[in-house]
Order: structure tokens, then C-alpha cells, then sequence
């Protein structure tokens, strides 16, 4: 599954990085995965929030299978 | 009529105002964002900010929805890429009956904007680059 990084870690790491998941995962998971082969971020991955299906997610369980889309979303600053 | 969206085009302020003009409502608010040169003893540059497009018109539309249900009428639009000093960054605008309920919901509008919609800065500040949301 390719997961979607924004800010600073599109920047750092690339705009996707491809995931193996469970069939079933809760949604913080993703962002183990990620500090598993990129430890040099865990700070930023720990302040940041996962999205699924472009809603924010991290305390859900999901099915594979009912996910189109997952991102990592680093502490927002518009405005 | 209300307008929420994200646009890497500049944004026109006095248009977006003029669209919330209408016979029921007697105040509008506007809050107008734009890049700023110092803070505190920082200088800016510019900024450049990205988003995560789709998710983010999906917040600003929840939060405008809120509004929209009491009645008024909003304006969002939110501007990406690169911006100098004093470009339009943020247009928030909200048209209600009376005044109260125009400036409480603006201010609403943009302090939960920055606190949820998948926007994030790349602050080119004369002494290095920040990431906003970040801290040093």
C-alpha cells in the first residue's frame, strides 16, 4: 500500500512510501511502520496524525480492503 | 453561495467580499491572512506552503458547514505555493444577520483552519528554513 507524506516528510522522504500491511490495522500502525525504516523521524511521526480514505483516523481499526487512501499528516500550519 | 477552496492562483479579496453581499445580512467579517516580514526577532523571506488537497477542502467544508447551518454565509480560500511578504494567504468571510455571530464565527473559521486543515508552511527565514507546526 503506498502511504502519502506531506511537508517536511515528502521532502525528506519521498511524496509515497510502499507498506505492507495487515489485513486488519489500526490506523497508528502506519506511522510504526514508517519509523521501522525511517527511525530518524520519529519525533515528527509521533506529533503527526494518519488519515484514511482523507479523514483523520488514528485511533481506528480498518480493513484493507476498505482503504483507498492513507497519509501522514505532520502538524498542520495554514493560515 | 458559499465559496471554500484551495487555489494556487493570487487571492482576489475585494471580489470574495463582494460575493457575501446580500439583502439578509447586515455584518460581515472578514479576517484577512497575509505573509508577514517579522517575528519577533525572525525575518521571513517567503513561504511556501503545500497541502494535501482533497482532505484539506474536505475540513475547511466541515467547518464551514457548522457555519452554514446557522444561516450565514462563508468564505475559505486558502492560496499554495510560493508567497512573498505581504501576499494573501488566508481569506476567511463570514455574512450574518447581525454582527456578533459574524465576528465569533470568523474567528471560529480561521483558528480551527490552523488547528485541522492539511495545509503546512516552508518558512524561508533569512537565517534558515522552518517547517511551521514544527518548533526550531
Amino acid at each position: 500500500m503506498k502511504v502519502k507524506l506531506f511537508s517536511i516528510l515528502a521532502e525528506e522522504i519521498g511524496a509515497t512510501v510502499d507498506l505492507n500491511l495487515n489485513d486488519n490495522f489500526y490506523a497508528r500502525d502506519v506511522k510504526n511502520s514508517i519509523k521501522k525504516s525511517y527511525p530518524e523521524f520519529s519525533d515528527i511521526l509521533d506529533q503527526s496524525l494518519v488519515a484514511v480514505n482523507e479523514e483523520y483516523a488514528d485511533d481506528e481499526e480498518f480493513k484493507l480492503s476498505d482503504v483507498t487512501e492513507i497519509a501522514i499528516i505532520p502538524p498542520v500550519s495554514g493560515g | 453561495m458559499s465559496l471554500i477552496k484551495i487555489t494556487d492562483q493570487p487571492i482576489n479579496t475585494d471580489e470574495l467580499t463582494k460575493s457575501l453581499i446580500h439583502p439578509e445580512f447586515g455584518g460581515i467579517d472578514i479576517f484577512i491572512g497575509n505573509i508577514r516580514k517579522f517575528t519577533d526577532e525572525i525575518e521571513t523571506e517567503k513561504i511556501e506552503y503545500t497541502t494535501y488537497k482533497q482532505m484539506a477542502e474536505k475540513e475547511m467544508q466541515k467547518l464551514a458547514d457548522q457555519v452554514l447551518a446557522k444561516g450565514m454565509d462563508v468564505v475559505m480560500v486558502h492560496r499554495v505555493g510560493e508567497l512573498n511578504l505581504s501576499d494573501v494567504a488566508v481569506f476567511i468571510g463570514v455574512a450574518a444577520p447581525h454582527r456578533a455571530e459574524a465576528f465569533e464565527n470568523c474567528q471560529f473559521l480561521i483558528d480551527q483552519l490552523k488547528r485541522t486543515v492539511p495545509i503546512w508552511k516552508k518558512e524561508y527565514d533569512r537565517d534558515k528554513i522552518r517547517w511551521g507546526g514544527l518548533g526550531e
